[in-house]
């Protein structure tokens, strides 16, 4: 909290989005990385993922 | 919040069905989990009811000397469950009706109530689809029994008359002796929610364990009311039981015309149905004591 970020504006640093952003596109990585499939919107729900899977040739 | 005109407490099935032939309009309430919430939402508003509540000759499940089970309708899920003559004869009953709602609305809710609410997602019924239970009314003109596959005539509709009260569900010896199954439920969350689907499969093996001998599979939530599924059942029987789980979902699909809701696209159901197909068949075989290679 008290260092002094450079690249901030007033030196500040943003706490609350950097660890919150990366989450979801890890998981999308994830599944790439298990399927194949690139599933590029949100919500990577168990529906969607069918759609997206069937889409693939994976289905 | 509860706009109800009057309310009669029945004391026992007679007084209940001389009540309701009474009273072309009145309303059968016996655990309120289904009715309350119509009340509520104004659909049911001002409406009498007859409380069938705590009527000791409808509660119960009993196994008779030919071996015939007699549940009755006012039986609540949680009776079910704990039912000793339940888990010995039909466990996979028992499961079926522990995955409805919560713990308080099994406590409350009715086996009678979710068939006689006659919806496709209630978790009890395609258990009994598959066990080809018998529904046996009581009216002012006597009484009928009516096999399930007669009972749903449509969304929300069953073959019971107004006056008519169910007073038993009957599971025939032949229909569940020798048979093991499985029921999963299929929705968003794993408590509190309506299935998105719900498959239930009964198989009964051969001595050796090996073969699927007769296959019965039902779908709730696939159409307007739990269906058979005769495609994948006739398909799937005399298999040995790995070819029969793999087969089955795929068999499945020639059974089922699912729709597109808000809950489910008609694509993701038919997904639904062809992996869980497989797996409910998978499970009831280890619960049969077979074995199964994958």
């Amino acid at each position: 909290m008290e260092t002094d970020d450079p690249s901030g504006p007033f030196g500040n640093k943003s706490l609350g989005e950097p660890p919150a952003i990366p989450v979801a596109p890890a998981v999308r990585n994830a599944v790439l990385h298990a399927t194949g499939v690139a599933v590029n919107s949100l919500p990577m729900n168990p529906q969607k993922l069918v759609e997206e899977f069937r889409k693939g040739g994976l289905l | 919040m509860y706009d109800i005109a009057s309310l009669y407490s029945a004391s026992c099935a007679e007084d209940a069905i001389s009540e309701l032939a009474r009273d072309p309009e009145a309303v059968v309430i016996a655990g309120g989990t289904d009715v309350l919430i119509k009340i509520r939402a104004g659909e049911l508003a001002g409406c009498r009811l007859v409380s069938i509540h705590g009527i000791r000759e409808l509660e119960g499940v009993t196994c008779r000397e030919n071996g015939d089970l007699h549940i009755g309708p006012l039986t609540t899920f949680r009776g079910i469950t704990q039912s000793e003559v339940i888990r010995r004869c039909v466990p996979c009953l028992g499961e079926a009706a522990d995955q409805a709602g919560g713990p308080q609305l099994r406590a409350m809710g009715t086996i009678g109530g979710n068939v006689c609410n006659g919806v496709t997602s209630a978790d009890s019924a395609s258990t009994l689809m598959t066990l080809d239970a018998i529904f046996r009314v009581r009216g002012p003109d006597g009484q009928r029994d009516i096999p399930i596959s007669e009972w749903y005539r449509g969304v929300g509709k069953v073959a019971l008359r107004h006056a008519e009260l169910l007073t038993c569900i009957i599971i025939p010896r032949r229909h569940y002796e020798g048979f093991s199954g499985h029921y999963i439920k299929y929705a968003q969350r794993s408590a509190m929610d309506i299935a998105t689907l719900g498959v239930s499969c009964l198989v009964k093996l051969s001595g050796d364990k090996a073969r699927a001998e007769q296959v019965r599979l039902a779908f709730g939530v696939d159409g307007p009311v739990p269906m058979r599924a005769p495609t994948a059942e006739a398909g799937a029987a005399g298999l040995p039981v790995d070819e029969a789980i793999e087969k089955i979902g795929a068999l499945a699909l020639a059974d089922v015309n699912p729709r597109t809701s808000w809950r489910a696209s008609r694509e993701f159901r038919m997904q639904l149905i062809k992996e869980l197909s497989g797996r409910a068949l998978r499970q009831a075989v280890i619960n049969g004591g077979g074995a199964v290679k994958c």
